[in-house]
């Protein structure tokens, strides 16, 4: 379960790099807006899978100035993430819409 | 627990970073703790509670270090393959070497049990194989030809020799060669120069002399570091037919 935890910790940190180069914190933040508050994980455990993404050469890391006026480290997605992200979302496409036939399926199969 | 407490138990693990790393994660958690106090006193939250919820927030520290150890996984065979990168080429230097110390103890047998040194000479009037030796002190000195014969024009005799160390395989010590002093019959011989060939097992040399019809025998004399030693060479002489 960790482990499936940690896969979904990616795939959500590569789309929101997607969009624009984020630090640790401002991604928490983002995802819980997004995601209505739905995806509120122990913050801390987001920094192995971001450290984890950079080791693997998904994304690149610099320090800048944020917009508090204080330097952050942020995350930029690279090509190669840009690849892993279009295949981990393709996959986790096929994965719900194999976990959706089902729930239709079994709706389906319930005695009128 | 405290900030510091949080941190250290994150970092605890991570003895396999390199200290500049793991100075990247401390800060990197850092910094979030400080973005997320500031969102909670902004709040009115109290500085002590804040920290409190914060660290709360960031979860537990052993298994965010033990995660992000993983993360890091590959490095003991990064380290492996630096070493054994180094390694082969400290053997490979050595195997050179090796070779080197091959060439060495050839040299060094080759000069003990058959010595060569082909001649110089245009023409050779008469040849005799010796084995002559003279100890220059670890070394050996062993005269092992003596031709006669025209070189440029001038009748001389040429004297082809080695020198190799006492002991199979040692190293022979350089220079002998400038402290050999030919003579003929009290006279200095008036034909130096000479040629040769060697490494650390064995140095061959070849000297010549000028001769006069008269001369029946060189004195070789070898003089260093005070010790003298000599030896007396025979001319050869030309057959008479028969």
């Amino acid at each position: 379960m960790k482990k499936k935890i940690m896969e979904h910790t990616r795939l959500l940190a590569l789309s929101l790099l997607a969009g624009e180069d984020m630090y640790g914190y401002q991604m928490i933040v983002e995802l819980a807006r997004r995601s209505n508050h739905t995806f509120e994980m122990k913050e801390g455990t987001l920094y192995p899978v971001l450290h984890g993404l950079e080791q693997q050469g998904f994304v690149e890391a610099y320090r800048k100035q944020a917009p508090t006026g204080r330097e952050r480290k942020y995350y930029h997605l690279t090509r190669k993430g840009q690849g892993a992200l279009r295949e981990e979302e393709a996959a986790w496409k096929r994965y719900s819409g194999a976990v959706n036939d089902v729930l239709r399926g079994g709706a389906e199969a319930e005695p009128v | 627990m405290t900030r510091q407490e949080f941190l250290d138990q994150v970092l605890s693990p991570l003895g396999r970073l390199t200290a500049e790393e793991r100075e990247n994660v401390r800060r990197e958690l850092e910094e979030h703790v400080e973005d997320r106090m500031e969102a909670l006193l902004e709040m009115g939250w109290d500085a002590g509670l804040a920290e409190e919820r914060c660290l709360e927030a960031m979860g537990d520290p052993v298994e965010i270090g033990r995660e992000m150890a993983g993360q890091y996984r590959g490095r003991g065979w990064l380290w492996i393959g630096r070493v054994a990168a180094a390694l082969t080429v400290v053997m490979s230097i050595q195997a050179l070497l090796g070779l080197g110390m091959l060439g060495t103890a050839w040299y060094s047998l080759e000069a003990r049990i058959s010595p060569q040194l082909d001649t110089k000479l245009d023409w050779v009037e008469a040849e005799e194989q010796l084995d002559l030796r003279l100890d220059m002190g670890n070394d050996v000195l062993r005269l092992f030809r003596v031709s006669v014969g025209k070189l440029d024009g001038r009748r001389v005799a040429e004297i082809a020799m080695c020198a190799y160390d006492r002991w199979p395989f040692g190293i022979v010590a350089h220079g002998w060669q400038n402290c050999i002093e030919l003579r003929l019959s009290e006279k200095e011989a008036r034909f130096g120069g000479g040629s040769g060939r060697g490494n650390y097992g064995a140095e061959y040399c070849r000297r010549y002399v000028s001769l006069e019809p008269e001369d029946r025998s060189i004195t070789l004399t070898y003089t260093r570091f005070g010790e003298t030693a000599s030896l007396e060479v025979p001319i050869p002489e030309q057959e008479e037919a028969p």
